[in-house]
């Protein structure tokens, strides 16, 4: 008799505790995501045509392989579209979580159709971080001509 | 017979006295239970509150290039004319914000612009405060330059 009794308080006690439990935060990394990845594809990259801001130069890496784009301070400085991508994508995220340090990041950028370009997808960050528990995720579309890209953001706590 | 009395008393006794035990036991866990759950709203109230400031600031038509209706392209121009006043106005007192563009350090003020990259209204001096942030982007109006920044909001007693 005094074994249910007890396990009645502790089935009520354990009910209460999981109903109070609460997803925290979830709202504001969610916006913390999305103006995430919003505020690096604008970035001005410092390079001109066709590699003036993030999205642009990522779009011209998944599209026109052999383009080049020249440096706005010196012309004489040409990189790949590939290259700028590589060398400004994952140096802007870094220095913005610089102030979150908790958090770490995979970004994922494909054509929107997965047969055109041959299905490459260029990525940056930790590839570990879709396996986490709790991620927060953002999508964007880069519309173009040719093809449509997804960018794909995805931040988790360390 | 007594003692088979004595000893079914006894069971009565220990009974009632751990029935009690894990009452107060359940009182205190309920106590304790309510205590937290108290705290964590007030917690996620508080962050409810700082993305509304921070979705507000970022979008404000105010502060924002135009053509960029979805916001988050805060102008350097309008931010450097921006007081403290008007933050009030926007989105009421006991509010604070800063925007810093990423490796910047010199506060903005109209002698030095647009040779800064920091902005900041309302400073709470010493009070105790809470604060969110975000990255947004600033877009220079004299180089047409667009940088990353982070947009910091906060509330204070």
């Amino acid at each position: 008799m005094i074994v249910l009794i007890i396990i009645i308080f502790i089935g009520v006690g354990l009910f209460l505790l999981i109903s109070s439990l609460t997803t925290e935060g979830t709202e504001y990394y969610n916006l913390y995501t999305h103006d995430l990845l919003v505020s690096v594809m604008r970035v001005k990259t410092g390079y001109k045509n066709p590699c003036e801001t993030v999205s642009d130069t990522l779009y011209c890496a998944m599209t026109r392989v052999e383009r080049q784009c020249k440096y706005s301070m010196d012309e004489t400085i040409k990189k790949d579209c590939r290259e700028v991508a590589d060398e400004v994508t994952p140096e802007v995220i870094r220095k913005v979580l610089t102030t979150k340090p908790s958090l770490d990041y995979y970004m994922i950028i494909q054509p929107e159709d997965p047969e055109h370009l041959g299905g490459e997808i260029i990525t940056y960050g930790n590839p570990d971080v879709q396996n986490r528990g709790k991620t927060w995720t953002a999508n964007e579309r880069v519309l173009r001509y040719q093809t449509n890209l997804q960018i794909q953001l995805i931040l988790t706590s360390i | 017979m007594l003692r088979k009395g004595q000893m079914h008393l006894m069971e009565y006794v220990l009974l009632a006295f751990f029935i009690l035990m894990v009452i107060f036991l359940i009182i205190f866990f309920l106590m304790g239970w309510n205590i937290g759950t108290t705290s964590s709203r007030q917690h996620a109230l508080q962050q409810q509150r700082a993305t509304f400031l921070l979705k507000t600031f970022s979008n404000s038509p105010y502060l924002n290039k135009e053509g960029f209706k979805e916001g988050g392209m805060l102008e350097d121009s309008k931010l450097t004319v921006l007081e403290c006043s008007d933050l009030e106005e926007l989105v009421g007192r006991g509010i604070f914000a800063e925007v810093k563009i990423i490796d910047s350090i010199t506060e903005c003020e109209q002698e030095n612009y647009p040779r800064c990259g920091v902005w900041k209204f309302c400073s709470p001096g010493n009070k105790q405060f809470t604060a969110y942030d975000t990255p947004v982007n600033v877009y220079r109006t004299l180089t047409r330059d667009v940088e990353i920044g982070i947009l910091t909001v906060g509330f204070y007693e």
